[in-house]
């Protein structure tokens, strides 16, 4: 028995305890299972790769007004699994102290983690909720410059977030005004990120006003080489979602309050549907501290790559079509791009719900833009997913 | 004599216009008394209840869904939690003010979303509903003009609706036959652009607390060829909900 194996072994085994220990005759499971198959051409080399994932869900509600719930995922990865950051950079090296760095390694593992585990209570005026838990701010559908805790994959942005260790307050002040409170610790403690946020309605619009802390990675030059550094950074924002003309708009802001470094992030969108019933979207997103058009350093895309910028670059728009062509197959196109060094991507998306809870999508994508630019280094890609829920 | 007369036929036109007028607006009274006592008959002024809902595609492929709903202020704010498939097991809708506000529910982000009111023209789940019908009755006085139509039935009134200049709604026009006893409808015909497009059936009607409730609802989609059939597995009325039942809040429990 290989040692992946046994290590999976031990875990299973763990998570099956702890699962019974919450009183298996109260727990709901549920969840999905799900086959990926991609295909990918970078830099004139193409790569298949893939991964099936198990998510498994469950849910209890010991006591009146109390529930844990949580996933554990279970995922295998196939084809390709060892990557090289460097092959989505358009340098060949870079420079580590005058070191040069040929390759950055990446490597996907099959892997079982408790995604999300937490406890939620429900009290008269409020909620309370603690553990590993998703959470979703702002009302961007592609950015949420308000979500402090998440970054989305252009990709596919409504796919499921990882999980995040916190603890939220719920408060409702009165029936539309509510103040919500979010402490996310690190491992040690020591830099957390909070955010708070009041949020109501004015008319047809929902609106919040935020408060949030966090260290936050900013880019800076040493040399003519930019390197990265953590500082700790105060924010405001607010976000609005609502309605104009029989247009759906929504926008949300956070930007630092430090004098010495401005910087934020601003996203913008607009919705409408037709009355045979094709979606259209169109939104924008700004990041001040995104490489600007003519400086881009492997510093931006190692903060990117590594999840801490939400952008490569500055300026971006994201658009959606959308149309139900029966009861049973939708058709989708998304067109999202960087407007700084005009790079795109042209997706259109097929999916089909074969049977009642299995869904088929098919993916393709097709980029322009030069071959050093953030979209163009990537010329096509192909992706089928399948997922059958239980 | 003929000055009598004269001034007679001078202000005829006036007198029929006028008398036509006072004709109409009796007509237009009855249509509303009509359409006050179906909304009445129809929609409590609250509910609470767990419905089924079967779509049959043209192909006569099946899928079913069961949801929980709850209804305030005769289905002005109306709340639907999906409980199966699991595909979209807690997904939920919050619908206020005759449908002008909607917030989505996604339970494995936890996300709340609101949605603009132009969102109401898609598909509820892919049914032949869209949000636009679950709305309240008080849209068809607002979007509509109502008349009293020939039902050709001597068992039913025939209400017809015109939609006004400015209303945000999908159909142009839509007929209801109302049934003379009970004030229930048998059926509502949905028009766009004037076609024919889908006619909800109001079937085993039968009272619940008193009010005639349909057991048995079938939208026929007459463009698509597809079905969506709607079952009450079980209904309350005059609930008494929490002041902050129809809020975000709740949505996402």
């Amino acid at each position: 028995m290989s040692e992946n194996i046994k290590y999976l072994w031990r875990k299973s085994t763990l998570y099956l305890f702890l699962l019974l220990s919450t009183g298996l005759s109260q727990v709901d499971f549920f969840g999905y299972m799900e086959t990926d198959y991609d295909w990918l051409e970078v830099k004139e080399s193409s790569y298949g790769f893939g991964y099936n994932k198990l998510r498994l869900d469950y849910e209890s509600y010991p006591v009146e007004n109390v529930s844990i719930r949580g996933n554990i995922n279970f995922q295998l990865y196939h084809g390709k699994t060892s990557w090289d950051a460097l092959d989505f950079f358009p340098f060949d090296t870079l420079n580590n102290n005058g070191d040069p760095v040929t390759t950055i390694p990446i490597t996907f593992s099959d892997n079982m983690f408790l995604d999300n585990v937490y406890l939620a209570t429900t009290f008269s005026g409020f909620d309370f909720t603690i553990g590993k838990q998703p959470i979703s701010l702002g009302s961007g559908y592609a950015w949420n410059p308000l979500d402090i805790f998440n970054r989305k994959e252009l990709v596919d942005p409504t796919y499921e977030q990882p999980g995040v260790n916190a603890l939220r307050l719920e408060y409702y002040i009165t029936g539309n005004l509510s103040a919500d409170f979010i402490y996310s610790p690190d491992t040690n403690f020591t830099k957390p990120k909070v955010m708070i946020q009041l949020k109501s309605q004015y008319g047809s619009f929902d609106y919040s006003l935020n408060a949030a802390y966090k260290y936050h990675l900013y880019p800076y030059w040493e040399d003519a080489i930019a390197v990265s550094t953590h500082k700790r950074t105060r924010f405001i924002g607010g976000s609005i979602a609502g309605e104009m003309s029989d247009y759906g708009i929504w926008g949300e802001a956070l930007w630092s309050l430090s004098s010495t470094d401005s910087q934020g992030e601003i996203s913008l969108g607009i919705d409408h549907t037709f009355d045979n019933g094709l979606y259209t979207m169109l939104e924008g997103f700004h990041n001040s501290l995104g490489a600007e058009k003519d400086n881009r350093q492997a510093a931006h895309y190692l903060n990117y790559f590594s999840g801490e910028s939400k952008s490569l670059m500055q300026n971006y728009l994201f658009g959606l079509m959308s149309k139900q062509i029966n009861d049973y197959i939708s058709y989708s196109v998304f067109l999202f791009g960087n407007l700084d060094d005009k790079s795109f991507m042209y997706a259109p998306q097929l999916s089909w719900e074969i049977l009642q809870d299995v869904t088929l999508s098919v993916f393709t994508a097709f980029s322009s833009g030069d071959t050093d630019s953030e979209f163009g280094i990537q010329n096509k890609s192909f992706r089928l997913r399948m997922r059958a829920y239980f | 004599m003929v000055d009598h007369y004269r001034k007679i036929t001078h202000y005829l036109p006036v007198l029929i216009a006028l008398f036509y007028g006072l004709f109409l607006h009796s007509q237009t009274l009855s249509a509303i008394a009509i359409l006050d006592s179906m909304t009445a008959a129809m929609q409590p002024v609250s509910a609470k209840g767990k419905m089924e809902q079967e779509i049959i595609s043209s192909k006569n492929v099946k899928r079913v869904f069961t949801f929980e709903y709850y209804s305030e202020n005769n289905g002005e704010n109306v709340l639907i939690r999906y409980l199966e498939p699991r595909k979209v097991k807690n997904n939920a809708f919050l619908i206020k003010n005759n449908g002008e506000d909607i917030w989505v529910y996604f339970p494995r982000t936890r996300r709340v979303r609101k949605l603009a009111s132009h969102a109401k023209k898609q598909k509820a789940q892919g049914s032949d509903f869209s949000y636009e019908d679950f709305s309240g009755s008080e849209n068809w006085k607002e979007d509509y003009t109502v008349s009293l139509g020939e039902s050709g039935e001597r068992e039913t009134y025939l209400l017809e609706f015109h939609r006004k200049e400015k209303a945000d709604v999908t159909y142009n026009k839509q007929k209801i036959y109302v049934d003379k006893r009970n004030y229930y409808p048998h059926q509502i015909l949905y028009y766009e652009e004037n076609s024919h497009v889908k006619t909800l059936e109001f079937k085993e009607i039968s009272e619940i607390q008193k009010y005639p409730t349909a057991k048995r609802m079938i939208m026929k989609n007459h463009a698509e060829g597809s079905q969506t059939e709607m079952r009450v597995l079980t209904m309350e009325y005059n609930i008494k909900f929490d002041e902050s039942f129809f809020s975000e809040r709740n949505l996402k429990k």
